[in-house]
C-alpha cells in the first residue's frame, strides 16, 4: 500500500474553467449540465485527475489558529492537468468522468494530513457515482492511516456483486470511522479505489469528507434545560408582525459592486423604544437587547411571502427604519485573483423592514 | 352430513388423504355445528369480538349478546342399533388462520403445534362425554360450545389465587375449524388414550398434545374404530374495536384531570369498556437533545432545509434548549374519542413562548391478541412541507407485548434473547422474555440498504457565515432520499435471538414470491431487524385516508399499505428464517412521536434544528380491523 502515499496537497487558489472539453466528443445525450458555479476549480498537487477539485465546495475552510482546515473535497471530473484519466464516453454529470481501466488496479490516492482536514477526525466519508458493465467488478474503497512510514490502519468497503448494477450509474458511499486510532495531527489519511478485478470503471462526482464530531468551528455550550429546569430561561423569538419589502439598491446594495466590509451591526431601534438590534458575522439569528444590555429576544427575519429568512445570506446590512430594522441580505463573490469582494447576483439581494414585537415576559 | 363432512376434509389440506382413503367406522350422522351449514355463507359464520367485559373475562365467542345463552349449538344423530352401551364423543375447535402445521416434516407433532389455539369442552380437563345407552329408536345429541381464552387453563395464566386469567390468552381472530371424535363406549374402555388426549390441559413429555395432530395425523388417525369428523362449518372471528367507545386513562398517567371528557378519563365505566387508552410513552434519558427555541409552522412552509442547514452550522449552542420529547401533563387533552364519527383524534400540541413542547401522542388498545391482520385506516399528520422539510415527527403504527401474566416468548434455544429493550450491547441474555414489538415507523430518513449507498456522504458543516457552501448539509446533493418521499420502516423486534437459520447482520436479502426484501440489522446483538421503502408523503398522509396493515402470523410478518383495503401493496416481509417472530399477545399502538435523530443515522435533518410546532399536528384514526 505504500505506493499509494500521495504528496501532501498544496493548494493553489487559481480559477480554472472546467467548461472547456478535453475531448472533441460531444457529451452523451441527457447528461445533466454542470451548474455554472461548479465550473471553477482549485489546483492541488493530488494525482490526476484529482488535481482539480471543484472550488465552490472544496474551498470551504475553517481557520484554526495558524492552520486552515478544509474538510470537504469534491471533484466533478471535468478538468485535470493529466486528462488521460478522463473520458467523455459517459458522464454522470457534465461531459466527462474518470476512467479506471484494465491497467489500473489502484486508483490515484488522495492524501491529507489530519490537521489539514479536521480538528478532531471522527470518520472519513467518500461517495461517488460509478458505472461499470462488469457484473462483479470487485471494487473496494480504501482508507489508510499512516504515521511516518508506518501504516497504522487499513479500512476497506467492497462493492458486493449483489449491490452492483452493471451498465447503470450507481452511488457508492463509504464511511470509515476513525475511533479505533488515537490520531495525531501529522498522521496522513489516504483514500483510493482498489480495482481488484482490473475492470473498466467510470467514476464521477466524487466527494471526500473528513468528519468531525459536530459542526467544525462551532463553539460548544449548553442552553436552558426544559426538563430539569434551573438556570436561565430560553430566549424567546420576537414576533415579526409585518414585513415591508424594499429595494436593496435603495440600501446601497448593488449586484456586482464592491461589497461593504462585513462587520457586526449594533443598531438602536427607535420603533422599539431604543432596543438594540445586534447581528454580525457568525450569527444565525439577531438579538434584541434592552438599552442596558439585557438580551430580551432572538430575531428571525422571516418573510412569509418570500418564504425566506432575510438573514439567510453570507452578509447582512442593518439600518434603523421608521417601523423597525431594515435588513438587507446579500451574498458575496470573491475574486480569487485579487481577493476583491463583490455583491453576488445569485442568490439575489433582498431587503425589508421588519415590524417587530417583543414577546411578553 | 357425512358427505358434506368428507367434502370439507378434502378441502382441508393436510387432512384429506388420510381420511379420504381410510374413512373408518360410521357411528353418527347429520352432524351440525352452528346450525345448518347450508345457512352459512360458504359454510362460514362470521362474528365480531364482543368487547363488553372482555377486559376482565377475556373474549368469549359468542357472547351472550350474540347467541342465546352465549353459546353455539352443535348436534349429531345416532342411528338405532349403533351401540348398546352408547357412544363417547369429544368436540374440539382450533384457530386455523394463525397456527403452525399440526404435523412436522417427520410426521410427528410439529414442535410448535402446542402453541396453536385450540380448545374443547369448557372445563379443559373433561375427557370424552357419554351419550349413555342408545334407545332403540336412536338418539339425537344436542350440545353447545363457546370459544374462550386460555382453553387449556394453563398454570401460567392464573392469578395468585389460582383463578384462570382468560384474557391473558385470548381467542385469536381469524378462521376457526372444528373436529368431532366419536367412538363406542366399548372401544373407549379398551383404548388407553394418553392423558394429554383425554385432557387437553395435561402435558406429555412437557408438551401439550395438539388434538388436531393426534386425531388427524397421529395415532388416533389410524384407529378404524373411531369416527373423526371435520365439519364443513367454520367460524370467522373479526375484531373491530370501537374508536368512539372512549379512551381510558391508565393509573400510571399524570393525575391532572383538567382534560377529562365524557369519552376520555378514568371513570369506572371507561375503565370497564373503553377499547383504547392514552399511550404514555416511556422516554429514555438517552433521547435527550438540544433544540432551537424557534416556534414555526413547518407544514405551512415557515421553515426550509436551507434554514435547517444554516441554523445547524451557526445557531449558538448556548441559545439551544435541552429536552426530552415530552408526554402529556394533561391526559385527554391531546387524544379524543369521537363517538359521532367513530374515530380517534391525536394532537401533538402546539408550542407557545415559554412552553416549548415536542410532545409525543398516541393511543393503545387494551385487549391483547396474538397474531392477526391489524388493519388501520387513518389520516396521520403530514410529515413534509413543500420544500421537503420534515416536521420531525415519526408516524407509527405498531404492536407491543401486552405484559399479561404468563405471556413470554417461546424459548430462544441458541443463546437466548437480549434481556432488556434498553439494555445496550452488554445486556445479559435470557432464554425467554416478554418484550415483543412489530412496527411501522414512517419518517424522513434514508434506506440503510443496499450497503453500497449508505451512509450518504454529507459535507462536514462549518460554522462560517461568510460562505454559504460551508452550511450545506440537507441541501447538499449527498442526499439519497427522494424529494417528497418519506421512509416506511418495517421492523420486527426479535431481541437478537440467534435461532433463525438465516440470521444476518448488515444488509441481507430475503426472497419471497420472486421479490427480494433487504433486511438490515446493525450487529449480531442488535434487537431488531428493519426493512425500508420510500413512499410519497402526499400519498400516505395528504389524502382523505390511507390503510396500514401488519399481518402478523406465526411464521411470517407482512407489512402492507394502500389507499383502500382492496388496493394494499406489500412494503415489508419477514419470515422465521431471518427473525424470531413473537408468539405473545400484543396491543395495537398508533402514535405521532418525536425521535432523537441519532436513532436514524443518515437522516438529512437533525431533530434539534427542527422548530417546535406552532400549531397542533393532528392525526385521525378512522377504523381498526383485526382479522
Amino acid at each position: 500500500m505504500t505506493g499509494h502515499h500521495g504528496p501532501a496537497a498544496v493548494l493553489i487558489l487559481l480559477l480554472f474553467s472546467c467548461s472547456a472539453p478535453n475531448s472533441p466528443e460531444p457529451a452523451a445525450a441527457g447528461v445533466p449540465p454542470v451548474p455554472e458555479l461548479e465550473l471553477a476549480v482549485m489546483v492541488t498537487t493530488d494525482p490526476p485527475p484529482f488535481d482539480r477539485p471543484c472550488k465552490v465546495r472544496s474551498q470551504v475552510a475553517w481557520q484554526r489558529r495558524d492552520r486552515i482546515i478544509r474538510p470537504v473535497l469534491h471533484w466533478d471530473m471535468e478538468e485535470s492537468a493529466g486528462p488521460d484519466r478522463l473520458t467523455t464516453t459517459f458522464a454522470h454529470s457534465g461531459r466527462s468522468s474518470m476512467v479506471m481501466g484494465t491497467d489500473m488496479e489502484y486508483g490515484p490516492s488522495i492524501c491529507r494530513k489530519v490537521n489539514e482536514v479536521a480538528d478532531t477526525l471522527v470518520a472519513v466519508g467518500m461517495g461517488f457515482w460509478m458505472h461499470s458493465s462488469d457484473p462483479d467488478p470487485l471494487l473496494t474503497v480504501v482508507t489508510t492511516v499512516h504515521r511516518g512510514e508506518e501504516q497504522l490502519a487499513w479500512y476497506g468497503k467492497d462493492l458486493r456483486a449483489t449491490d452492483n448494477h452493471p451498465g447503470e450509474w450507481m452511488r457508492f458511499n463509504v464511511q470509515h470511522p476513525m475511533k479505533e486510532i488515537k490520531l495525531m495531527g501529522q498522521d496522513r489519511i489516504c483514500c483510493f479505489l482498489w480495482n481488484r478485478n482490473a475492470s473498466t470503471i467510470l467514476v464521477d462526482d466524487v466527494d471526500l469528507v473528513f468528519l468531525g464530531p459536530g459542526v467544525l468551528g462551532k463553539r460548544s455550550g449548553h442552553g436552558p434545560d426544559l426538563e430539569r429546569g434551573g438556570g436561565a430561561a430560553a430566549l424567546p423569538f420576537a414576533t415579526v408582525a409585518d414585513v415591508t419589502l424594499l429595494d436593496p439598491r435603495e440600501q446601497g446594495i448593488h449586484v456586482g459592486k464592491e461589497a461593504p466590509p462585513d462587520s457586526r451591526h449594533e443598531i438602536t431601534i427607535r420603533a422599539l423604544g431604543g432596543m438594540r438590534f445586534s447581528y454580525g458575522p457568525g450569527d444565525a439569528v439577531a438579538r434584541l437587547s434592552s438599552p442596558t444590555g439585557e438580551v430580551r429576544a432572538l430575531v428571525r427575519a422571516w418573510h412569509p411571502t418570500l418564504a425566506a429568512d432575510l438573514l439567510d445570506h453570507e452578509q447582512v446590512k442593518v439600518m434603523d427604519g421608521p417601523k423597525g430594522p431594515i435588513i438587507t441580505g446579500f451574498d458575496i463573490d470573491v475574486d480569487s485573483n485579487n481577493g476583491m469582494r463583490t455583491i453576488a447576483a445569485s442568490p439575489a439581494p433582498r431587503s425589508a423592514m421588519l415590524h417587530l414585537t417583543l414577546p411578553v415576559r | 352430513m357425512r358427505t358434506a363432512a368428507w367434502l370439507s376434509v378434502l378441502l382441508w389440506s393436510l387432512v384429506a388423504c388420510t381420511h379420504d382413503e381410510q374413512p373408518g367406522v360410521i357411528l353418527v350422522e347429520d352432524l351440525r355445528v352452528m346450525g345448518d351449514a347450508a345457512t352459512l355463507v360458504d359454510g362460514v359464520a362470521t362474528v365480531e369480538l364482543d368487547y363488553t367485559d372482555a377486559l376482565d373475562s377475556g373474549f368469549v365467542i359468542p357472547s351472550a349478546r350474540q347467541a342465546p345463552g352465549g353459546a353455539y349449538d352443535w348436534s349429531f344423530k345416532v342411528p338405532s342399533g349403533t351401540s348398546a352401551q352408547g357412544l363417547r364423543y369429544k368436540f374440539y375447535y382450533v384457530n386455523t388462520s394463525y397456527r403452525f402445521p399440526a404435523m412436522g416434516p417427520d410426521g410427528a407433532q410439529h414442535p410448535l403445534a402446542h402453541e396453536n389455539f385450540y380448545g374443547s369442552f369448557e372445563r379443559s380437563s373433561e375427557a370424552f362425554r357419554s351419550t349413555g345407552p342408545i334407545p332403540a329408536e336412536g338418539l339425537e345429541v344436542k350440545e353447545r360450545f363457546r370459544i374462550h381464552g386460555d382453553p387449556r387453563e394453563e398454570a401460567e395464566f392464573k392469578d395468585d389465587q389460582g383463578r384462570s386469567l382468560r384474557w391473558a390468552r385470548n381467542p385469536r381472530v381469524g378462521r376457526y375449524g372444528f373436529l368431532v371424535v366419536i367412538m363406542t363406549e366399548e372401544h373407549f374402555q379398551q383404548l388407553e388414550l394418553p392423558q394429554g388426549v383425554m385432557d387437553i390441559s395435561a402435558k406429555q413429555d412437557g408438551r401439550f398434545i395438539d388434538p388436531f395432530w393426534y386425531w388427524l395425523h397421529g395415532p388416533g388417525s389410524t384407529d378404524k374404530a373411531v369416527q373423526v369428523i371435520v365439519p364443513e362449518a367454520q367460524l370467522q372471528v373479526v375484531a373491530r374495536p370501537d374508536l368512539g367507545g372512549g379512551i381510558h386513562i391508565p393509573s400510571t398517567a399524570p393525575t391532572n384531570s383538567a382534560g377529562y371528557t365524557n369519552t376520555c378519563g378514568n371513570t369506572s365505566a371507561l375503565s370497564r369498556t373503553a377499547p383504547f387508552e392514552q399511550f404514555i410513552h416511556y422516554v429514555d434519558p438517552s433521547t435527550r437533545f438540544a433544540n432551537i427555541p424557534l416556534i414555526a409552522d413547518v407544514l405551512a412552509n415557515e421553515y426550509t432545509p436551507k434554514d435547517h442547514d444554516r441554523y445547524k452550522a451557526l445557531f449558538r449552542a448556548e441559545d439551544m434548549v435541552t429536552l426530552r420529547p415530552m408526554t402529556t401533563p394533561t391526559p385527554c387533552a391531546t387524544v379524543e374519542s369521537d363517538p359521532e364519527r367513530d374515530r380517534i383524534i391525536l394532537r401533538n400540541p402546539a408550542s407557545r413562548p415559554g412552553d416549548l413542547r415536542k410532545e409525543n401522542v398516541g393511543i393503545r388498545s387494551r385487549h391483547g391478541l396474538a397474531y392477526g391482520r391489524y388493519r388501520v385506516k387513518c389520516k396521520l399528520t403530514r410529515l413534509l412541507n413543500d420544500s421537503d422539510m420534515w416536521v420531525g415527527l415519526t408516524n407509527a403504527i405498531w404492536l407491543i407485548y401486552d405484559g399479561a401474566p404468563g405471556c413470554m416468548r417461546r424459548p430462544c434455544e441458541k443463546d437466548g434473547y437480549m434481556q432488556n429493550y434498553y439494555g445496550g450491547d452488554d445486556d445479559a441474555r435470557a432464554p425467554r422474555v416478554a418484550y415483543s414489538e412489530i412496527d411501522f415507523e414512517i419518517l424522513k430518513t434514508p434506506a440503510y440498504c443496499p450497503e453500497v449507498s449508505f451512509p450518504p456522504t454529507y459535507p462536514q458543516p462549518i460554522a462560517d457565515s461568510d460562505d454559504r457552501a460551508a452550511w450545506a448539509y440537507s441541501t447538499s446533493d449527498a442526499r439519497m432520499d427522494k424529494p417528497g418521499a418519506i421512509t416506511v420502516a418495517c421492523t420486527n423486534w426479535d431481541m437478537a435471538c440467534h435461532d433463525p437459520e438465516s440470521f444476518g447482520v448488515g444488509c441481507h436479502p430475503l426472497t419471497k414470491d420472486g421479490r427480494t426484501y433487504l433486511n438490515h440489522r446493525w450487529s449480531k446483538d442488535y434487537r431488531a431487524v428493519t426493512q425500508k421503502v420510500e413512499e410519497l408523503d402526499a400519498e400516505l398522509f395528504g389524502g382523505d385516508h390511507y390503510w396500514f396493515e401488519i399481518d402478523w402470523r406465526p411464521e411470517e410478518i407482512t407489512w402492507r399499505i394502500g389507499p383502500e383495503l382492496d388496493q394494499l401493496r406489500v412494503v415489508g416481509y419477514m419470515d422465521r428464517s431471518i427473525t424470531e417472530i413473537s408468539n405473545v399477545q400484543m396491543h395495537l399502538i398508533v402514535t405521532q412521536e418525536y425521535h432523537n435523530t441519532r436513532w436514524w443515522p443518515g437522516t438529512p435533518y437533525d431533530q434539534g434544528f427542527i422548530p417546535f410546532p406552532s400549531k397542533d399536528l393532528v392525526g385521525e384514526i378512522m377504523e381498526v380491523i383485526i382479522e
